[in-house]
């Protein structure tokens, strides 16, 4: 019944990276889209719309991303409404994602000196063009850094989706690990394969924001 | 904030009262696909052979019940913790995960008469002398979190030092690796790792409590159980079940009683 750790396994195990990457490549476009959205309610004119986007991020920012994915998919099920697996795990992850990126965006942009509006004000931009022209270009370039390391932490947390039984890298070890028994050898491994994914970004991340720093 | 709060907790309360959408046995025979959910994590009950294909005890009873069904069988994979939800919210209509039955549990869901006999026990290497719960003194002895071996344990030894651990396989390491002295488990978890570990002589040292294995379904699906149950009746008579237990396990079905 049992069998021993060998490639075949780690095979299975690598199988499990599709659906981590495939996740996080889902729940970032779907993280980003939100996040815009929110950071351009929270740096609206309008107040309620500023009120909207700040209960968003403060509600999402205090509850557990766990709880987004059992409410997502067993409390849709309740309506009625079957969610799959993948669909429930990138819906909740990109409410939870679309949260930090507002900020760590509104933070970039917020950074912009106050001198840039003004001055786009008196060359008549409205503020559409203001933030498409002026601001957004600017901001990206400080946006960039911390962005790619929220990304880090979105690949390390779609191992959470393996609680509602998604078959990603953490789930997989889990099987394998039922399978064959080799506790230590198995999750050796998973965090290896989790370590390739990461660091390639972390370490893009860095030159980054020193690349960055340096044109300042 | 606080009208948000009390917002959501309207909607979800809502929610939790809607009526979960039926799927007796007319509707399965109808859509002509049963939807089994099976934790792969499991062995060997459910796990996944070389290819990652599904396997093991509870995975070939449920293609027996498809068949005789005459329905094809769509095997979800759950998780232990996650049996009943994955019920009570319509994602599947069966469970056949060797899921032990306890009042509580059978509040939210019907279980069908017991398809495995297994039982739960405090094992030990041979050296160590307990032969019960009232000689465990200051032993150490591991049990997962939460589990009928930890609920039993703790009502036999009140006073037992028990480490619990978050899931089995945890709690077969602690043993295995000797940061405790006894351990708490299914008879076929210990079976399978005295095998897998030859150069550990794992013996029971008394026995918990029966702990057969259950199928599971959702409150109301009479007929589904009704039928679940006539097949467990003829799979008994028939020695088919007792062929399942020789496969599985390696042991005799034994004394296996009726609900």
């Amino acid at each position: 019944m049992f069998r021993s750790f060998g490639p075949t396994e780690f095979l299975l195990l690598a199988q499990g990276l599709r659906w981590t990457v495939g996740l996080t490549a889902l729940a970032f476009a779907g993280s980003g889209l939100l996040g815009l959205a929110i950071l351009l309610c929270r740096t609206a004119e309008a107040r309620a719309l500023r009120w909207a986007a700040e209960i968003w991020i403060q509600v999402i920012q205090g509850t557990p991303l766990l709880g987004h994915l059992f409410v997502v998919f067993f409390g849709l099920a309740l309506f009625g409404l079957d969610v799959p697996r993948w669909l429930a795990a990138t819906v909740a992850l990109s409410i939870y994602g679309s949260a930090f990126l507002a900020e760590i965006w509104r933070g970039a942009v917020q950074a912009i000196p106050k001198g840039q509006r003004e001055a786009s004000r008196a060359l008549g931009m409205r503020s559409y063009h203001e933030l498409r022209l002026v601001i957004l270009p600017q901001a990206l370039m400080i946006a960039i850094p911390p962005t790619v390391g929220f990304l880090v932490q979105l690949i390390k947390n779609t191992s959470l989706a393996s609680v509602i039984g998604l078959v990603e890298l953490s789930r997989e070890a889990q099987l394998v690990n039922g399978a064959t028994f080799a506790p230590f050898l198995v999750y050796l491994c998973t965090s290896g394969l989790y370590f390739v994914l990461c660091f390639p970004l972390t370490w893009l991340s860095r030159g980054l924001e020193k690349r960055f720093s340096r044109s300042r | 904030m606080r009208k948000l709060i009390f917002c959501l907790a309207t909607v979800l309360l809502a929610g939790m009262s809607v009526v979960p959408a039926k799927a007796d046995l007319k509707d399965i025979i109808d859509k002509g696909v049963i939807r089994i959910g099976t934790q792969m994590d499991n062995p060997p009950f459910g796990y996944l052979d070389e290819n990652g294909k599904p396997t093991g005890f509870d995975v070939e009873l449920g293609e027996m019940i498809g068949k005789a069904l005459g329905v094809k069988v769509q095997v979800e994979q759950i998780i232990g913790a996650n049996r009943i939800p994955f019920l009570l919210t319509n994602k599947i209509d069966l469970v056949i995960s060797g899921m032990g039955a306890t009042p509580e549990r059978a509040v939210q869901v019907m279980f069908t008469s017991p398809y495995a006999a297994l039982y739960l026990g405090v094992y030990g290497h041979k050296a160590r002398a307990v032969s019960g719960p009232d000689q465990l003194s200051t032993l150490r002895i591991s049990a997962t979190k939460g589990t009928t071996q930890d609920l039993t344990l703790t009502a036999m030894a009140p006073k037992a030092n028990i480490v619990r651990f978050e899931d089995d396989t945890t709690s077969n390491t602690a043993f295995l690796s000797g940061q405790v002295d006894l351990w708490a488990t299914l008879n076929t978890i210990a079976a399978a790792i005295a095998k897998k570990n030859p150069d550990q002589p794992i013996e029971l040292k008394f026995k918990l409590r029966d702990s057969p294995a259950h199928m599971a379904m959702r409150q109301g699906d009479f007929a589904l159980l009704h039928s679940l149950d006539t097949y467990i009746f003829l799979i008994r008579t028939n020695g088919e079940l007792q062929r399942l237990h020789c496969k599985w396990l390696g042991e005799d079905m034994g004394n296996l009683s009726a609900m």
